[in-house]
């Protein structure tokens, strides 16, 4: 046991500090020594309160949005008798496979003031257009795109919740708000905590949207003025990390604050020894009324703009959606798809990476939630820290920290999948040890101890007791990091070279040689390759670990 | 436990502790570099031996027989749109049996991965094509191989350094949508563009040199203090919206979303009206501006032979497939190559921006900046 915990500690700590470490030795040192110069630079530049304040506004703005929808989909899904639950499950998380910049570029094709097609709509209705290059577009547009990682959180952990407490609730006579309100909402706070947490710190670094929507616009966040040090010549190292280490500052009194109120880990247990059995609610008659709400939130949010960029990979430019547009379409951009040099290479590394990071970081991280959330080892709470660091440096920064790091470190990883690969571990270990302690926090210990008594070795214990309890979780986070590590750009276009190309830098390429209608044709080949993936990946999920799904409660004794 | 967590700590300070600082300028791997240099220096006067005295069959035979040496192999950094560039590194493989690696990026990434890699003396670009500007910068790096070659003899005087040669000459010429801008009502001058169409004009963030050029323009031909030059672009700015991309530029100009493009490409205007798409940029806006770019032979070149046998063959038989996608090529052994005489034109002198890049970039920044101010939403 002692080999494996102290194999992943060390693993889970090189990836932690390493580029975080070349991050804060950048911003505070030059040649001369320790400096606030960078800080000073970024500081006096004069709209840094107007860039602070936006960032906020639009962090804010997209978490709050994000987890209204995403934990009020999750309770839909897991805990009412709504209809159309397989379809309205797998759309949600739709946007989780669809590539950011991709996303982006369909709500332009939709809400463009003048050729978005949702506009051209409004403007024969004599409604105002709304233009998607202001902050509220901005907010919009990220908030939708961050709602199905709250969904899947909150499912997660609603699925390993004990039912029985309220369904005693309602059976005492407390109306569905009660119990929402007194009894699940309780229970569920780390994961609600956990979410809003991993929402703010994501889209306070979100770089695609802030950075196509907002600069046109001139409105600017931390990440696009980072974006913009480290973008021109020569690379501004200093002003973008004193921005970093301010973000970083902001997500470590989360962090922190986090860890406080989920010290006490035995409040929210509820998958126990005792068998349990989830009912759903039932709806009544608000059942059709909200399977409606939910099935439009689908169509509106997540079919829409595939539909759109659909239809955009058979034009030859982009130009608005009208009877003229349709005389040119052609499959030519799947043609040019096709005969690109490199994508057969691309396609594969991005299979490669994702599948071996996926697989790698639930493992990691599956060892490490247990440490953290069940062992009494002092300490464990650096662990814990470790693992999520990384989620407070921004993609970008990320990238050029590894950069330096594997440039001038004797490990030869620099110029090979390897670097990529490291990359893509530190930037997730953080979304998979959420998903695992998650759902570490709520197994019971006693299940373990039996076994242990039982005469169980540790190793035997966690295989056989606590990897198939966790394996909902462990099987959505392996989902959640395979898919977005194919769509990852941030960091990946800054350490890839030649030969080495994922499909998200082809993407990049296509988005900055301004051919967007060939960007759509791609897209939509590797939008229907993920929802494949994703899909087989829960068939087999479901199979493995616990019966019960989000979907099928077990059966009652006696309803056989 | 606890004492494995100190250990850890103290194994990754001491790995990272032994290197300068990332944001220092030292070179951190000195000696490395050296080695590397004088290797390719001394492997390319070799094949320079060799092939003194053959004439040009002879030479490109010979050339390839050493590339094949080397190991058929060759890594290229360029600036160039992969689509126009594969046609060109498909007809370079099949005409000498080469594999090429090409790593394409935007002109500063490719400068930020260039100046890294040397920093921390690791070679891996073989032959760069930049952007003249950058391409100057490079070479006053040192980071290109002085090199001789009948290949440059086409080429204008201007376009032939010790160490780089012009290849390409981008054109900047402003396009716009007809359906929205009849031609009653085109732009004839850069005052125009700039100052004629609110809230309809797109610019580009990164087109320093352009703005340098038209600034100096203004300054020599139209009598304008600098001062007022440059509110031009600032005005302009507060009415326009800023993107990222020339291409793209022309696309939301094709979709009707914008008006007019101040700095597109002129072989991508082309493009675009042959599709058929509703772009106008003729008569073009005088004077155009034609800003060159270059290739050149890195000086840690781990394939030298390989490097020199792209950078001729890409100023000799690499034009002509320039003309197919409406480019315009660097070499006037080529019909309509070099300076084009259709427009009237102004070349950036790569040299004097440079040397005031710094302050170019801040100023252009700022009018950058200036987009949100006076944007309004209704």
């Amino acid at each position: 046991m002692l080999l494996v915990v102290g194999a992943v500690l060390l693993i889970v700590g090189y990836l932690a500090l390493t580029p975080l470490g070349y991050l804060l030795w950048g911003t505070f040192f030059d040649e001369g020594g320790f400096t606030l110069r960078f800080f000073e630079e970024a500081l006096s530049q004069q709209d840094f309160a107007e860039v602070a304040l936006t960032s906020f506004a639009f962090s804010g703005g997209a978490t709050v949005l994000a987890m209204v929808i995403g934990c009020a989909l999750a309770y839909l899904l897991v805990r009412t008798d709504i209809a159309l639950k397989r379809v309205i499950f797998a759309g949600s998380l739709v946007p989780l496979i669809v590539p950011s910049i991709l996303q982006v570029i369909s709500w332009i094709f939709l809400l463009a003031p003048r050729t978005g097609f949702l506009n051209r709509i409004a403007a024969s209705l004599s409604l105002g257009p709304f233009d998607i290059f202001s902050l509220p577009g901005m907010i919009f547009v990220e908030g939708m795109g961050l709602a199905p990682l709250v969904f899947l959180l909150m499912a997660a952990a609603l699925r390993s919740m004990d039912p029985s407490l309220e369904e005693s609730a309602l059976m005492s006579g407390a109306n569905l708000n009660t119990v929402i309100r007194r009894v699940t909402l309780p229970i569920v706070r780390p994961a609600l905590f956990a979410a809003l947490l991993i929402m703010g710190v994501h889209s306070l670094q979100a770089f695609e949207t802030p950075a196509i929507l907002g600069i046109p616009d001139g409105t600017w966040t931390f990440t696009s003025r980072i974006w913009n040090s480290l973008h021109g010549f020569p690379r501004e190292f200093g002003p973008a990390g004193a921005y970093s280490v301010m973000l970083l500052a902001l997500t470590g009194v989360g962090v922190f604050l986090h860890s406080r109120l989920t010290k006490r880990s035995t409040a929210w247990q509820t998958v126990t020894g005792r068998g349990y059995r989830p009912r759903p609610i039932e709806l009544g008659r608000w059942r059709g009324p909200l399977t409606a709400a939910a099935l439009g939130y689908v169509v509106f949010v997540v079919v829409l703009p595939l539909m759109i960029m659909f239809f955009a990979s058979f034009q030859p430019y982009f130009a608005a959606i009208s009877v003229a547009a349709t005389e040119n379409l052609s499959l030519d951009n799947y043609r040019l798809i096709f005969e690109r040099r490199n994508i057969l290479r691309s396609t594969q590394n991005s299979l490669v990476l994702g599948i071996s990071s996926a697989t790698f970081i639930m493992f990691l991280t599956a060892v490490a939630a247990w440490l953290v959330v069940r062992t009494r080892v002092a300490g464990r709470w650096v662990v814990d820290n470790l693992t999520f660091l990384p989620i407070v440096v921004p993609g970008l920064v990320m990238g050029v920290a590894l950069l330096f790091v594997y440039l001038r470190h004797p490990v030869p990883i620099y110029g090979t999948l390897w670097i990529l690969f490291i990359a893509f571990l530190t930037k997730y270990m953080p979304y998979g040890m959420r998903f695992a302690s998650s759902s570490m926090f709520q197994i019971g210990v006693e299940l373990e101890e039996s076994a242990r008594m039982s005469g169980a070795s540790w190793w035997q214990s966690f295989r056989r007791i606590v990897l198939p309890l966790l394996f909902p979780g462990l099987i959505a986070g392996w989902i959640y990091v395979l898919v977005v590590s194919i769509r990852e750009l941030s960091t990946a276009i800054l350490v890839y070279s030649p030969g080495n190309e994922v499909l998200a830098v082809e993407i990049w390429e296509l988005w900055q040689d301004g051919r967007l209608t060939q960007l759509a044709a791609l897209g939509t080949l590797m939008v229907v390759a993920l929802l494949a993936l994703a899909g087989l990946a829960y068939k087999i999920g479901s199979r493995i670990g616990i019966r019960e799904t989000a979907l099928e409660p077990a059966p009652l004794p006696g309803e056989l | 436990m606890r004492r494995l967590s100190i250990l850890s700590f103290a194994v990754l300070l001491l790995a990272t502790a032994c290197q300068s600082p990332p944001t220092s300028d030292q070179p951190s791997d000195t000696n490395q570099l050296e080695q590397f240099r004088t290797e390719t220096n001394d492997r390319l006067e070799e094949i320079t031996g060799e092939l003194e005295g053959l004439d040009e069959k002879a030479r490109r035979e010979r050339l390839i027989e050493l590339a094949q040496e080397e190991g058929a192999t060759l890594t290229l950094y360029g600036v160039t749109n992969l689509e126009e560039m594969a046609e060109n590194i498909d007809a370079f493989e099949e005409d000498t049996g080469m594999t090429v690696n090409y790593y394409r990026a935007g002109s500063e990434e490719i400068l930020q991965r260039l100046v890294e890699e040397q920093k921390a003396g690791f070679r891996a670009a073989d032959a760069v094509n930049e952007n003249g500007a950058e391409m100057v910068f490079l070479d006053r790096e040192g980071m290109f191989a002085p090199v001789v070659t009948p290949a440059s003899e086409d080429l204008p005087e201007k376009g032939v350094h010790e160490t780089w040669f012009w290849s390409y000459i981008d054109i900047f010429a402003p396009a716009w949508n007809p359906k929205l801008i009849p031609a009653s009502e085109a732009p004839k001058t850069w005052q125009d563009v700039l100052g004629k169409y609110d809230q309809e004009l797109l610019m580009e963030i990164g087109d320093i040199e352009w703005f340098a050029t038209l600034v100096k323009h203004f300054v020599a031909e139209e009598g304008m203090t600098e001062e007022e030059a440059i509110a031009l672009f600032e005005d302009a700015a507060k009415n326009a919206t800023f993107v990222d991309g020339h291409t793209l530029m022309v696309e939301l100009v094709a979709a009707g979303e914008y008006g007019i493009a101040a700095s597109p490409y002129s072989h991508r205007n082309a493009e675009f009206k042959e599709d058929g798409a509703p772009v106008e940029w003729e008569p073009a806006v005088a004077p155009l501006v034609a800003r060159p770019e270059g290739v050149a032979v890195h000086s840690t070149a781990e394939h030298p032979a390989a490097a020199l046998l792209f950078v001729e063959w890409y100023l000799t038989d690499g034009q002509k497939l320039g003309l197919t996608q409406e480019r315009q090529p660097a070499s006037t052994a080529v019909p309509g190559g070099g300076l084009p005489e259709d427009y009237e034109n102004i070349v950036v002198d790569v040299d004097a921006v440079l040397d005031e890049f710094d302050r170019w970039s801040e100023l252009y920044d700022e009018i950058v900046q200036m987009s949100g101010e006076e944007v309004l939403v209704d």
